[in-house]
Formats: C-alpha cells, sequence, structure tokens
C-alpha cells in the first residue's frame, strides 16, 4: 500500500515533476485567489488563448517559448487594461470574440507546420514528466518573483477588488495596480506552460481559488487553502496519471475540480449537504449568503422610490 | 479649509456623456447634497471627487491647489447595492480598510490599530461582532458598517452615494448625527440622494445635476421649484406628490 505514495519517487523525473508542480501550486493558488476575488476569471481565459499565438511563434522562429507567450500575454494585458479604462460598457464580447481569433491563428500556424501534432499537443497540454532542472529554476524564479508581489500588494489587490472608489480616493494608483494585476497573471500562466499547457493552466489558476472561497468566509484563510488546495490536487494528479498512466495535466486539472465539487457538496457553511441538513432541523441562518439583496428590499419597502 | 472646488469638469464614457463643464465650489464645514435624476451624474461626480474616474477633463482643487489624495484623508460610503455581500471579509476587515491610506503598502496593522476598528464598531452599535462576515448583518448594519470605515478615517472630504436608500429610523438618525461630527469637524460632507426630503432637511448646500449643472447654492435659495422641474423635467410631479 505504501508503495502507491514512495514509487513514483523513485524516478528523476518524477522527482522533478512533484517539485515543479508544488512551485506551480503555490503561485497559481495565490494569484488565482486575487484573479477569483476580483472577478478575472474570464479575462484570465483571455489571456490564456492570446498566449497561444506567442508560443507558436516563438516555436517557428526558434526563440524561447516563455519569451514569446510573455510579449503576447503582456501585449494583451496592457489592451485589456486600456480597453477597460473608465468604461462602464463591459467589454466581455470583444474580448472572447478577438480571443478565440487569437487562438485559431495559432492553431493555422502550428497547422502549416510539418509535424506539428505533436508540438501542438505539448504546448497545449504541457509535458511536466519532461521538465528539467533548469526548467525548475526558471520556474522558481519567476513563482518566487509573483509570490513576493503577490504577498507585498495583497492588501492593495483586495481593497482594490472590493472598493476601487475607496482605493482611489486613498492615493492608491489604481489603473496601474489593476496592469500589474494582469501581468502577474500573464506571467504565472507563461512559467506554467511547460509543465500544465496552454488550456489547462486555468484549472490550477481558478478552480482552487474558487474552491477556497466555498470553503471559508476569511480571507487570509482563502488564500491559504487556494495555494494549498492548488499545489495539493498538483500533487494528486501526478500520483494519479503515474499509477493510472494517462495524462499528467489532464489528471491535475480533474484533482482540482473533484476538491471543488466536494467542496461544493459538504463545505461546513455554503455546502449544499450543510444547507439541506440546516434546512431539515429548521434552523433559521442568520446567514444571508445567498440573498444579500433580499432582505434590504424588505427594509426598503415603503420608503419613497425614486422620481 | 477644506474647499472643494470644480473647474469646468467634463467626463465622457466612450460617446456617453456622463458629466459636462461643471464648475462648483464645496465649502468644507457644510453638507452640501448632490440631486438629480437617475444617470444624471451624482455617481460619476463622486467618483471624480474620489479620483477613481480618472479621464476627464477640467481641475478639481481642494483650497487652491490640485486635489492630492495620497495627502487629503477622503472617506467614500458606496451605494449598498454596489457592493459585493459575497466577498471574504469580516465586518473588522471592511472597517480596517478605512486606515489604507495610513497604512500605506506594506505596513501591517498595529494593536493600536485593531483597537481603533473595535472602537468604531462600537461606535456604531455593532460592537463585538468584529468577526462576523459582511453578510450577515442586516442593510441598516452593513451602511453602519460603512459608516464605521469613515468614521475611522478621520476625513477631510466625506463621500456619501445614496447613503439613506432603504434604511431604518435607527440608522438614518445614526448617519444624521455622523455627517454632524464630520461637519463639526471641518470636512466638506457631500452626499448623493434621491430623497429630496431628506436633503432639504440636513443640507447646507445642493447641487443640482443633470449632467451639466443646473444649480448650486445654499439650500434655501437652490431647492425651487423652478430649478427642481428643470433638474428633473416633468417627473417633478413625483416629488410634489410624496
Amino acid at each position: 500500500m505504501i508503495e502507491l505514495l514512495t514509487d513514483p519517487w523513485t524516478y528523476p523525473f518524477m522527482q522533478r515533476a512533484f517539485l515543479e508542480i508544488t512551485i506551480i501550486g503555490i503561485a497559481t493558488g495565490l494569484v488565482g485567489a486575487f484573479v477569483v476575488l476580483r472577478g478575472l476569471a474570464f479575462i484570465g481565459d483571455a489571456l490564456i488563448h492570446a498566449v497561444f499565438p506567442g508560443l507558436v511563434l516563438a516555436t517557428i522562429l526558434g526563440y524561447d517559448i516563455m519569451l514569446g507567450a510573455f510579449i503576447f500575454g503582456g501585449a494583451t494585458a496592457l489592451g485589456i487594461g486600456l480597453a477597460s479604462r473608465n468604461r462602464r460598457v463591459s467589454h466581455d464580447a470583444a474580448i472572447g470574440v478577438i480571443f478565440a481569433a487569437f487562438f485559431a491563428v495559432g492553431i493555422i500556424m502550428v497547422s502549416a507546420r510539418r509535424g506539428y501534432s505533436a508540438e501542438v499537443t505539448s504546448l497545449l497540454f504541457g509535458n511536466i514528466l519532461a521538465i528539467d532542472e533548469r526548467d525548475i529554476a526558471i520556474t522558481a524564479f519567476l513563482a518566487l518573483a509573483v509570490v513576493a508581489a503577490g504577498l507585498i500588494f495583497k492588501r492593495v489587490f483586495i481593497l482594490i477588488a472590493f472598493d476601487r472608489t475607496l482605493a482611489a480616493s486613498s492615493g492608491y494608483p489604481v489603473f496601474r495596480l489593476e496592469l500589474l494585476l494582469l501581468l502577474l497573471v500573464t506571467l504565472t500562466v507563461v512559467f506554467s506552460l511547460q509543465a500544465i499547457g496552454n488550456l489547462l493552466v486555468l484549472s490550477l489558476l481558478v478552480t482552487p481559488a474558487a474552491a477556497a472561497r466555498v470553503l471559508t468566509d476569511r480571507l487570509n484563510r482563502m488564500i491559504a487553502l487556494s495555494m494549498a488546495i492548488s499545489a495539493g490536487s498538483g500533487i494528486v494528479g501526478l500520483y494519479i496519471s503515474f499509477h493510472l498512466d494517462i495524462s499528467a495535466s489532464g489528471s491535475i486539472a480533474l484533482a482540482t475540480t473533484a476538491v471543488f465539487l466536494t467542496a461544493l457538496a459538504f463545505a461546513p457553511q455554503h455546502g449544499y449537504l450543510s444547507r439541506i441538513l440546516q434546512h431539515r432541523r429548521g434552523e433559521h441562518h442568520e446567514h444571508h449568503f445567498h440573498e444579500p439583496h433580499e432582505h434590504r428590499e424588505i427594509e426598503g419597502a415603503g420608503e419613497s422610490r425614486s422620481p | 479649509m477644506n474647499t472643494l472646488s470644480l473647474d469646468r469638469v467634463s467626463v465622457r464614457y466612450d460617446v456617453i456623456r456622463a458629466l459636462e463643464d461643471i464648475s462648483l465650489t464645496i465649502p468644507g464645514g457644510s453638507v452640501t447634497g448632490i440631486i438629480g435624476p437617475n444617470g444624471g451624474g451624482k455617481s460619476t461626480l463622486i467618483k471624480v471627487i474620489a479620483g477613481e474616474v480618472t479621464d476627464i477633463d477640467g481641475v478639481v482643487q481642494l483650497d487652491g491647489a490640485a486635489l492630492d489624495r495620497s495627502r487629503t484623508r477622503i472617506a467614500y460610503v458606496p451605494q449598498a447595492r454596489e457592493v459585493n455581500w459575497d466577498f471574504p471579509l469580516s465586518a473588522h476587515d471592511l472597517v480596517m480598510m478605512g486606515l489604507s491610506r495610513d497604512l500605506g503598502w506594506i505596513r501591517r496593522p498595529s494593536m493600536e490599530d485593531n483597537r481603533r476598528v473595535s472602537a468604531a464598531l462600537e461606535r456604531l452599535g455593532l460592537g463585538g461582532m468584529d468577526d462576523r462576515h459582511i453578510s450577515q448583518f442586516s442593510g441598516g448594519q452593513q451602511q453602519r458598517l460603512f459608516l464605521a470605515r469613515a468614521l475611522i478615517q478621520r476625513p477631510d472630504i466625506v463621500l456619501l452615494d445614496e447613503p439613506m436608500t432603504g434604511l431604518d429610523v435607527t440608522t438614518r438618525e445614526t448617519i444624521h448625527s455622523l455627517i454632524d461630527e464630520f461637519v463639526g469637524s471641518g470636512a466638506a460632507v457631500i452626499l448623493a440622494s434621491h430623497d429630496l426630503d431628506e436633503v432639504r432637511q440636513i443640507c447646507d448646500e445642493v447641487v443640482c445635476l443633470n449632467r451639466r449643472l443646473i444649480a448650486s447654492g445654499p439650500t434655501n435659495a437652490t431647492f425651487t421649484p423652478e430649478n427642481l422641474r428643470r433638474t428633473f423635467g416633468g417627473r417633478i410631479a413625483v416629488f410634489d406628490a410624496a
């Protein structure tokens, strides 16, 4: 039985994979918490798609794929930031359209080259088992920079996510800080690429933070949980992949999803099970989590409506 | 002191003109009510003063110098429906945000800061509820959480966006007495409101806004049927009936 846990560690490529996914998990868990709190999941998705042609172009031209990805991702982050500046109108549809097109361009560039299927597979789905020491060193360096920035700016990122107006009136450069967060997301996507792939990064960026949010109402606990779930699911996913001989990044993505679904079912306050039990026991729960406006409307009933 | 002035301020969202050519003076140590129809630019004006809307023409000054938000203490109480009550924050966390400016980028809150937060909650009748999640308060209590946050800022300028909408009597009275306190300390209190009776009662100055500045000045002189008609158009009948 214990061999199930120790076996993978006898292989150097698995040792490297465990180390790599732990580093990535810590960074994606932290940045992902900001992404979820700021409601940037969709923009994260767009960034991921926009990075793809950069990857392909770098491969074709013989540059480091991280460089290509970062240039395209950075430009996109800047573009999204500028487009949403001081606008009330949501640009969701425009973002969706443009980045699907970006992605298609990437696919066409890949398909125009011979032997594209192996390349496209590794770009899209990653190949954590082929990671070498140099890759780990680069990932660790970039992840450290991202985590340090995330922790330094944590309070300000949270302030902006919750109340942009107060952040601005407190003298913080809100717009530049929002760009910084988008750049941190881009950087995270970039250094996770080789291991987890272009598409499944989202499962490490959004799912653990979403699961953590269901599990707790406490901010710091949520951030810590998000990091733990991200790294933990990565490790569990690797074990599953090793023993069942299936795709590593797929297993990791499904491991985070399993944690999310479990949290949704069994979370102490917001889980379905606890809500059903509370309902059965007829407990009047003071909690307004799911209907924050109801109370106010009842209280406001009879007040004069606006002209 | 704390005299806020706007000189030819205009704001555009894409092609929509939210504010056009607004010039006005808001004195410190008094309450200024901003009234006008929905979409008339009340919230935008507040966000211009707060510094959230930065892409503007014209200038905003405090006591004759460009408003420096890293030096001026500006409190902001948002509309309740604009707040994300699901955000993972306790009452204590929310009020602590009032110290964001003082804490700067990385300083951690001290014991004294924590004590001040608890004291502000106590002051607003929410003592001992520091650890409760913000969604677990009633509407009136939620509004008081934001007032506690404003209080802890010891503000020079107070921005209140629809603070009275749908509130119980206790909370209204609390808001009124806090506003008095802010005014007493010399702050410029600015409140956007739909409630014309309330504005007439508690505001020293009134600004009538419908994208353009319709009128501004002392409440008695400005709160005329003619100005209200020009501000709200035909919809003034609703006010008369209320």
